[in-house]
């Protein structure tokens, strides 16, 4: 088995180089203060993004965006798809999990005075990504076509049609028309499968290069 | 070859050491939990029998004896389907409202459904008595008894991709 790893990792390295290309992620010393649970929530929360991803694909599969069909197959994929339940179930309690690691990793990064110079863009690329959590959870919140999605997404939207000159403009572009119906759920579920993904996979890999080149900030 | 020491004869190498053993186990450990999980992942990809089954046409329900008088069943046919026993007769009828798809729920004080959106009500027959809804009734579904057994024709393009799996989901008074 080892021996066969083995030669499976060399065929690979004679013709890619792994090695060179990743040392400079891989062989990185974890520092002994880096350890500690108060360095940890970024990286918890970057775990629960790649299984939100991952159980956000599968339920892909079964979802049907559409106002006849997008209760019933959610309520088919949580009922008759084998481990649908569960599937739905991390995909749905990440989502509230990771706004807590969220706002606890960027309390720590506050009082710890994390966002000053030379770090401050981190800081601003870590808003963006908070206000894209905001965003996958209000697009996410209508997909299931449920009472507390429907009236949610009604205030959400009504709250945007309020802003001055752009505000029902926005709501219209929001909603695709008058009423939270059809074109609704398709933006919704667009913004929420490619659109929000494509910048949150951006900013992500702009937060960490930032924080690989600057390092994070050593403890008091 | 060397000669043995005193100590490699009284403790000569086994055939399989207990390093190979322990990585033989480890690996094996390993290549189940990797056949659980893509065995998992080929189950959940794969649609379930019930959703492959043919789309709408008659159902079977349950039988006469089964019902009470005035009493109301909800089924579940990819679609949510009610069956009405009272004095008139049998009706059944779909109970997602044909205003913006929200499910009707029986009111047991007004003897109504009420649609909590949008709050259309419906009697018992689904027909229409208010609401924004007006003048479209609830999907009706045909009934066929033949002895005790009662079927629904349910309609193949009202019916989302998935449909064709039933089960009883409440049984109460109307």
């Amino acid at each position: 088995m080892a021996k066969w790893a083995s030669s499976l990792s060399q065929w690979a390295e004679e013709r890619w180089n792994l090695k060179k290309g990743l040392s400079p992620i891989l062989d990185t010393e974890v520092t002994e203060y880096k350890t500690k649970m108060r360095f940890c929530w970024g990286g918890m929360t970057f775990a629960l993004i790649v299984l939100e991803l991952i159980t956000g694909i599968f339920l892909a599969y079964y979802y049907q965006p559409s106002v006849k069909g997008a209760f019933q197959s959610i309520a088919f994929i949580t009922d008759q798809v084998y481990l649908g339940w569960l599937v739905r179930g991390i995909h749905h309690y990440a989502s509230y999990l990771i706004i807590v690691t969220v706002v606890v990793h960027m309390m720590i990064v506050f009082f710890r005075g994390a966002y000053k110079p030379p770090r401050e863009m981190t800081w601003v690329s870590g808003i963006f990504l908070l206000v894209l959590c905001f965003a996958f959870s209000f697009t996410g919140y209508l997909l299931t076509w449920d009472q507390r999605g429907y009236w949610a997404t009604r205030i959400g939207t009504g709250m945007a049609s309020e802003l001055p000159i752009i505000g029902e403009y926005l709501m219209i572009f929001l909603q695709g028309g008058y009423g939270v119906k059809q074109p609704t759920i398709t933006r919704f579920f667009i913004s929420h499968v490619i659109v929000l993904p494509v910048f949150l996979i951006g900013l992500l890999v702009a937060h960490f290069l930032m924080i690989r080149r600057q390092g994070v900030k050593k403890p008091f | 070859m060397g000669e043995k020491t005193a100590i490699e004869i009284e403790n000569p190498t086994p055939p399989v050491s207990r390093r190979k053993l322990l990585r033989f186990i480890t690996a094996l450990l390993g290549l189940f939990g990797m056949g659980a999980i893509f065995s998992s992942i080929i189950a959940f990809l794969t649609p379930p029998r019930s959703a492959l089954k043919k789309v709408g046409g008659w159902q079977f329900v349950g039988t006469l004896s089964e019902f009470k008088e005035n009493s109301l069943v909800k089924t579940y046919f990819g679609l949510p389907v009610i069956l009405i026993k009272n004095g008139k007769g049998l009706f059944s009828f779909s109970t997602v409202c044909p205003h913006l798809g929200c499910i009707v729920i029986w009111d047991e004080k007004k003897k109504k459904f009420i649609c909590p959106c949008h709050d259309a009500a419906f009697d018992e027959e689904g027909k229409v008595l208010k609401g924004p809804v007006k003048p479209y009734n609830l999907l009706p579904m045909e009934i066929k008894v033949e002895g005790e057994r009662i079927s629904l024709k349910l309609p193949e393009d009202k019916l989302p991709a998935y449909p064709s799996w039933f089960r009883i989901t409440m049984i109460s008074g109307v």
